[in-house]
């Protein structure tokens, strides 16, 4: 009794070091791509305060972006109104060439190629905790039908993937993350790369596009989309585009630089495809 | 009182930084407002208070975001020993001397997060993040313990030592 008194620190020390290095091990071995019930638990918690909190800041922010702002929207108020008309006249021309593509369809009796996703909509509702990492938590869970590698968009194009998912809550990996990696499809040639996410071009909102043949041209500007292969993501959402191009360490082949569609630093609201 | 305050400042500051983190950032930099936290409790209290704080924490960080649970837990609740150990016996405390400490700590504790989960899993090299991240990231640390500490302080008005 003595012995453990004199030395309760050391003794506690070494119980915790113990449980811990265990829990390391067990946590390790577990697959966490379905969270377990204490990271649930946590989740469940802590995702309604979450959202309500980045719910105010949105708010008061958005108030104060638009004090500073009024002259600035006042001007691209009048842009917009130019765009909308220019894009009106763009959608009576794309109305008609569309009723002509379905003409010629059934003429040719070919059957539509496009898929209609279920989408399930989400707010962003807390961030990564440390800076290596740009994670997001989103306030739909498995109870909305979301489930693991579920591909994330917005109107801008992809945003990641669905990489944990709790009963209210998930995390979504975005592809600037240097733990995510996509399979692509350079829009102009049709060949397939990887993007993947890069710490060095992660805080630039950038990733990188890896294994390009050096025949295959790619040229600064090409548009990058997902191209499906693996099923993880479905085929045909856009990503971004090249903005540089360099030979990588091997020489074999290139890598590019590619600055995706959806600005990381602002991401909001985002849809979950829920059936990929 | 103080006890149960500690630990709603815990849960608190996790929200902050989970949500409002992205306001206070400067070129994609946040500040670690749990580590920071442990720290500057640990240097006010005795060690198993300490102990007891750092670990919990480390535990909401792994279930948070972590790949290897208890990880952080492990190490939080080592730094935290440390840290209460050496400030009752060796520091002089004062916001100053804090906030160095914790520039310091916060420094070696991203470089083993840094070497730990990205380096040795291939995700990413050393340098550019150690000299982009890691040291931006505990140079924040060091400005925000000026204000935690004082709150740290003031939560261990009846455990303060060699004050």
């Amino acid at each position: 009794m003595y012995f453990f008194q004199k030395n309760k620190y050391k003794i506690m020390l070494v119980a915790s070091t113990a449980v811990l290095v265990v829990c390391i091990i067990v946590g390790s071995a577990i697959n966490r791509r379905k969270a377990g019930g204490a990271s649930d638990a946590l989740g469940t918690v802590f995702t309604p305060l979450q959202s309500g909190v980045t719910g105010a800041s949105d708010s008061v922010s958005g108030f104060f972006n638009y004090l500073t702002n009024m002259k600035g929207y006042e001007k691209e108020n009048e842009k917009l109104r130019e765009k909308i008309a220019s894009l009106e006249d763009e959608l009576r021309k794309t109305d008609n060439l569309k009723s002509e593509n379905e003409r010629l369809r059934k003429m040719l009796d070919l059957k539509e190629n496009e898929k209609d996703y279920k989408t399930v909509a989400a707010d962003v509702v807390a961030f990564e905790m440390d800076n290596f990492s740009k994670s997001y938590t989103i306030n739909k869970g498995i109870k909305d039908g979301i489930t693991q590698s579920c591909a994330v968009i917005t109107p801008y194009g992809l945003v990641g993937y669905v990489s944990e998912v709790g009963r209210n809550w998930a995390k979504v990996c975005p592809i600037v993350d240097s733990k995510v990696s996509v399979s692509a499809s350079i829009m102009r040639v049709g060949n397939t790369a990887i993007v993947q996410g890069d710490i060095g071009l992660m805080e630039d909102g950038l990733c990188k596009m890896t294994y390009v043949s050096k025949e295959t041209g790619l040229e600064v500007g090409d548009s990058i989309e997902t191209s499906g292969s693996g099923g993880v993501i479905p085929a045909g959402i856009y990503i971004g585009k090249v903005t540089e191009i360099k030979n990588d360490v091997t020489g074999v082949s290139q890598e590019a630089v590619i600055k995706p569609g959806v600005d990381f630093s602002d991401v909001n609201e985002v849809m979950v495809i829920k059936d990929n | 009182m103080n006890y149960v305050l500690s630990y709603l400042t815990l849960a608190v500051l996790f929200v902050l930084q989970t949500t409002l983190g992205r306001y206070i950032d400067i070129c994609g930099i946040a500040p670690d407002i749990i580590f920071v936290y442990v720290l500057c409790y640990s240097m006010y209290n005795y060690p198993v208070r300490a102990a007891v704080l750092s670990i919990i924490a480390g535990i909401i960080v792994d279930l948070y975001s972590s790949t290897h649970v208890g990880l952080n837990a492990l190490l939080y609740m080592y730094i935290g020993l440390a840290v209460s150990n050496f400030a009752s016996t060796l520091m002089k405390k004062n916001v100053w001397t804090v906030a160095l400490g914790v520039v310091v700590l916060s420094i070696l504790y991203h470089t083993v997060v840094l070497i730990t989960q990205y380096v040795i899993a291939g995700h990413s090299g050393f340098v550019y993040p150690f000299v982009r991240i890691a040291l931006p990231t505990a140079v924040y640390d060091g400005v925000v313990s000026l204000v935690l500490s004082l709150w740290a302080q003031w939560l261990s008005m009846d455990k303060i030592r060699g004050l």
